[in-house]
């Protein structure tokens, strides 16, 4: 399949092409700057953006649960602070007062009311002893509080308040305790600085710690995973379930003691993690730890999206607009098309053809247009101008070449009559009178003869010339070996007298006037005999055919030509030599001129003085022998048989 | 025999701030050389920081305790306030008697404990002392980066904590020693790309630009110290400072209107120090006084608990693992300091000391 030439292909795919090209550079160049580039489009930039904004999100989110927490916890101890100052509490415990229970569970209430299920319980202790002096289960009246150890620090002068984690019951979750110290004041009012109590408050963990960090799926940080870990590691919450180990955040708790921080960390996945660290200060240097974490993929998840819908759009666009540059060329082009076709049949000999003007659209192309209109309306004109002028010369030429042949025909004829009455009144007079008279007069009758009979040689070849085109006969399939030896046939006293040799290849049948085609060969033969020189005449016809035409050659081994008569030995009555050394009247190779011209063929010679010469003509291969004559190459057999013709 | 002992101690701290690297001409003259302090003097000369809070808070009501004053001048130890720009300041001059008591962080305080000069009696401060960085997000892009920070504070250490969590050392920063008021502006102006410090400087920070991020916090805490010879030698003038430094957070207590006139004083304290007024609003000391002191558990008590480590314990040993502490440095002396008894003789006997009478210079 041949694949057309860049300069074949059409202008409107060209435009296409060019426009498609430009298009996918522009979008690559903008894809690129955008990949790559510029911090405010680029995407490596937009990364590191959404990164940082998705990293800012998060720690502003862990902050608001750290802040939700801690405020959560200021209010419980705020609500402790106020119980353990209660004066009616602290008066109970330093009396002993046995309304202390029912005091501390009509406070509770009121506390559940308030705050509901925010509270687990509440209990007085004896500071000294740890035994539960007042509680809101009045089961628990009279145990000793089960944290001995807890009581005493919590008993400790200037330890006002604890807020320590704490398991109620082995086996169970832990919950956060506030401890308080209750100081019974002196008789005036001023703070003794004994303990008379401690005011211990439970608080339910997951009820506070669910209040600190409200479910965020919707907004600008969803996604994200909180964790709480306390001092040993242990997880006291998490909001959602996550999908990660806890181990993996575990580790970092104690890069130091209440780090705060955001930190990379590369799950067993491989996918990076990114965690926000926040501290929630218990009593002293306890405190939670809050973890709030998203995955970088999380972080990125819009503008994955955003990018690959751009990406989209962008090959989208490309497509579309190579699409459209493709229709919008053909639909500018397609005059031009049209044009071109008009044109071609313009060529091929409809000149009446013309663009029509009425469809098109576009300065140029209206110019194009009406250019082309003007130069077919011109040439028309001066073809048929043209023609008439052609006609006009032809039909005076064939009438010129019709009187001239008509003419030569007529006087070589007319003046046969004359002459012959003229030769015999000569030849007569020498037959009579030879030496009758004196020598020089023999001598002006033999030149009379003589001249007489070369002037009917004279005519009857100018008779032959003149015949070639006026009394030619019509072309018909001949056999060129009949023609040969016909000619042979004709030369045979020729060929004996100078004991000559003919021979030939195979020869094709060909399309010729059989009766010319024998006259060529007995010229061009004939010629061969006569220039033999000293030796017997070789003469060798062979032919080949070349595709379109025949060419034929006849070799001899003769005198042969110089170079410089190649062309004057083909004009009329042109002799090379005098007629002592060849007779003959000069015209044998003009009229084969004339019969291979009148076959719409060639004739040449190619010789070297005193080798000999070689005469090739050749003759067209013609529809009705083109079954016997291969086209596209050389004869390698042709139809006949060689032969010998002496 | 004091004086010899006295010189000593002054000559290890010296080595210790040497070794540590921090880059201070022996003998040039510092801004607290025109306080004219001396072993001699008979006052109680208070070292304080009026550019941290709330650590300057609580020293600028104590300044203005009319009792505290009346009762120190009464036992002849009238109470005199120095204000110093850094804590690591005071640590020499608490070792050789020229400050009797003072408000340091807890590098500083660590550094004081560990040569037996002084005593621990209670915390000033409870809070995180942060890593602020503009545009960074986590510590580990800090690598190569201008680091300002106050050399052997707490932030300091905060500072080594910090790179240390991600594997890197003071080599791998270039660290600008800065004042901790300059921090804010410095990074504003892109002269340093992070800065280490306590309170107001990362509020400050975070409020002039939301590029500025936290990106490390380490728990650390001011400490009120005490020179322990002088304790020795007036262990009553002791117990009124403590008491007055007692009252001075009992009094933010009882008020909010109270807090924000302490942040006033520290405000005009700051100003006399700086020449100019801190950056750090009322509201904004407000919240760093309730959120640091105020709001923390029993404080000023230091707490400790079973099967934890002592209070400065952990810092004490990061301190030693990244070398800034001498060799002879004790934990033994830490952990003495923080056995000092006054505060709990002050709580329990408020009616003696006055805890809860309150009269101060408005």
């Amino acid at each position: 399949m041949n694949r057309p030439h860049w300069r074949q292909i059409a202008i409107s795919t060209r435009v296409a092409l060019y426009f498609g090209a430009l298009l996918l550079a522009a979008m690559g160049t903008l894809a690129l700057l955008w990949y790559t580039g510029l911090p405010a489009i680029g995407l490596i930039g937009a990364i590191d953006q959404r990164l940082s904004e998705a990293t800012q999100v998060l720690e502003l989110s862990a902050d608001r649960q750290r802040d939700g927490i801690r405020a959560a916890i200021e209010a419980r101890r705020g609500d402790v602070l106020i119980l353990g100052e209660n004066k009616v509490i602290a008066g109970q415990l330093q009396e002993r007062d046995g309304d202390l229970q029912r005091n501390v569970e009509r406070v509770f209430d009121r506390l559940q009311r308030a705050y509901p299920d925010s509270y687990l319980g509440m209990q007085v202790l004896n500071p000294q002893t740890g035994t539960i002096l007042g509680s809101s289960d009045p089961l628990q009246m009279g145990k000793v509080f089960p944290d001995v150890s807890l009581v005493e620090r919590a008993g400790l002068t200037g330890v006002t308040e604890l807020v320590e984690q704490v398991a109620l019951v082995p086996g169970q979750g832990p919950t956060l305790a506030i401890l308080r110290q209750i100081h019974a004041p002196d008789v005036d009012g001023y703070p003794s600085g004994r303990v008379d109590g401690i005011l211990v408050a439970y608080l339910d963990l997951s009820v506070l710690l669910g209040k600190g960090i409200p479910p965020d799926q919707n907004g600008p940080g969803a996604g994200g995973v909180s964790l709480i870990f306390d001092q040993q590691g242990q997880v006291l919450a998490r909001f959602p379930q996550g999908a990660h180990s806890d181990a993996l955040f575990r580790r970092d708790v104690h890069i130091a003691n209440g780090f705060e921080g955001t930190v990379g960390l590369g799950d067993d996945r491989g996918d990076e993690v990114v965690a926000v660290y926040r501290h929630l200060p218990l009593s002293g240097a306890h405190g939670w730890t809050l973890v709030h974490y998203q995955t970088r993929q999380q972080m990125l998840g819009g503008l994955n999206h955003s990018a690959q819908m751009l990406m989209l759009a962008g090959l989208l666009m490309t497509a579309l607009g190579l699409v459209m540059t493709g229709l919008a060329a053909r639909h500018l082009m397609r005059p031009m098309a049209t044009l071109a076709g008009v044109a071609r049949r313009f060529g091929s000999g409809e000149q009446a053809q013309r663009m029509p003007m009425r469809a098109l659209r576009g300065r140029e192309l209206l110019e194009v247009a009406d250019a082309f209109n003007t130069m077919a309306s011109q040439i028309e004109q001066s073809h048929v101008a043209l023609e008439a002028r052609v006609a006009e010369r032809t039909s005076e030429l064939q009438r010129s070449n019709a009187e001239l042949e008509m003419f030569a025909y007529a006087a070589s004829h007319d003046l046969q009559e004359p002459l012959r009455s003229v030769s015999s009144c000569v030849q007569l007079l020498q037959k009579r009178y030879a030496g009758a008279i004196d020598a020089r007069a023999d001598e002006f009758i033999a030149h009379a003869v003589g001249g007489s009979q070369r002037m009917q040689a004279m005519i009857d070849d100018l008779l032959t010339y003149s015949r070639v085109g006026a009394a030619g006969k019509m072309q018909a399939t001949t056999d060129s070996t009949l023609a040969l030896e016909a000619a042979c046939a004709n030369l045979s006293s020729a060929i004996t007298q100078s004991a000559g040799e003919i021979t030939h290849d195979p020869l094709p049948t060909v399309y010729a006037d059989a009766g010319q085609l024998t006259q060529l060969f007995q010229n061009l033969v004939g010629n061969a005999l006569k220039f033999r020189g000293e030796r017997p005449a070789k003469v060798h016809v062979a032919s080949h055919c070349d595709g379109r035409e025949w060419v034929f050659s006849v070799a001899d081994q003769g005198i042969g030509i110089e170079p410089q008569y190649f062309e004057r030995i083909f004009r009329l009555f042109q002799r090379l030599h005098t007629r002592q050394e060849y007779s003959g009247t000069g015209i044998g190779l003009t009229i084969c001129q004339k019969i291979v011209q009148r076959h719409g063929g060639r004739i040449w010679v190619e010789s070297v003085a005193g080798t000999g010469s070689t005469f090739f003509f050749t003759l067209l291969v013609h529809e009705e022998t083109r079954s016997e004559t291969p086209l596209s190459e050389p004869a390698t057999s042709p139809p006949s048989t060689p032969g010998r013709l002496t | 025999m004091n004086i010899c002992r006295t010189w000593s101690m002054s000559a290890v701290v010296s080595i210790v701030l040497l070794i540590t690297g921090v880059a201070f001409p022996a003998f040039a003259e510092e801004y607290y050389d025109r306080y004219g302090l001396t072993p001699a003097s008979a006052a109680l000369d208070l070292g304080t920081q009026p550019l941290g809070y709330p650590n300057g808070v609580i020293s600028s009501v104590m300044q203005r305790d009319r009792l505290l004053k009346a009762a120190l001048a009464g036992v002849g130890h009238p109470l005199t306030a120095h204000a110093f720009r850094r804590g690591a300041d005071m640590v020499a001059l608490l070792a050789d008697q020229r400050l009797e008591a003072g408000l340091l962080g807890d590098m500083p305080t660590i550094l004081a404990a560990a040569t037996g000069d002084v005593w621990i009696v209670g915390l000033v401060k409870q809070t995180s002392t942060a890593i602020v960085s503009n545009g960074n997000t986590r510590v580990a892009e800090l690598a190569g980066k201008r680091l300002g920070y106050v050399p052997l504070s707490s932030a300091h250490q905060t500072l080594l904590q910090g790179l240390a969590s991600v594997e890197l050392g003071e080599g791998d920063v270039r660290l600008v020693p800065l004042g901790i008021e300059q921090m804010p502006e410095a990074l504003a102006r892109g002269e340093i790309d992070a800065f280490a410090a306590w309170e107001p400087a990362p509020s400050v920070a975070l409020a002039n630009s939301s590029k500025n991020h936290i990106v490390f916090r380490g728990l650390s805490a001011d400490y009120l110290v005490l020179s322990r010879a002088f304790e020795k030698h007036s262990p009553e003038a002791a117990r009124i400072l403590v008491a007055g430094f007692v009252r001075a957070i009992e009094w933010m207590r009882r008020s909010q209107r109270n807090v924000e006139t302490a942040a006033r004083w520290v405000r005009l304290d700051g100003e006399s120090l700086s020449g100019k007024l801190p950056a750090a609003t009322v509201e904004q000391i407000v919240t760093i006084t309730r959120r640091d002191i105020l709001n923390v558990p029993s404080a000023p008590v230091i707490l400790t608990a079973p099967n934890t480590p002592s209070p400065l314990k952990g810092e004490f040993e990061f301190l030693r693992s990244q070398s800034k502490l001498p060799i002879k440095a004790s934990w033994d002396h830490v952990a003495t300091a923080l056995r000092y008894e006054g505060l709990a003789k002050v709580l329990k006997e408020p009616r003696t000391y006055a805890v809860h009478v309150f009269d101060y210079e408005q």
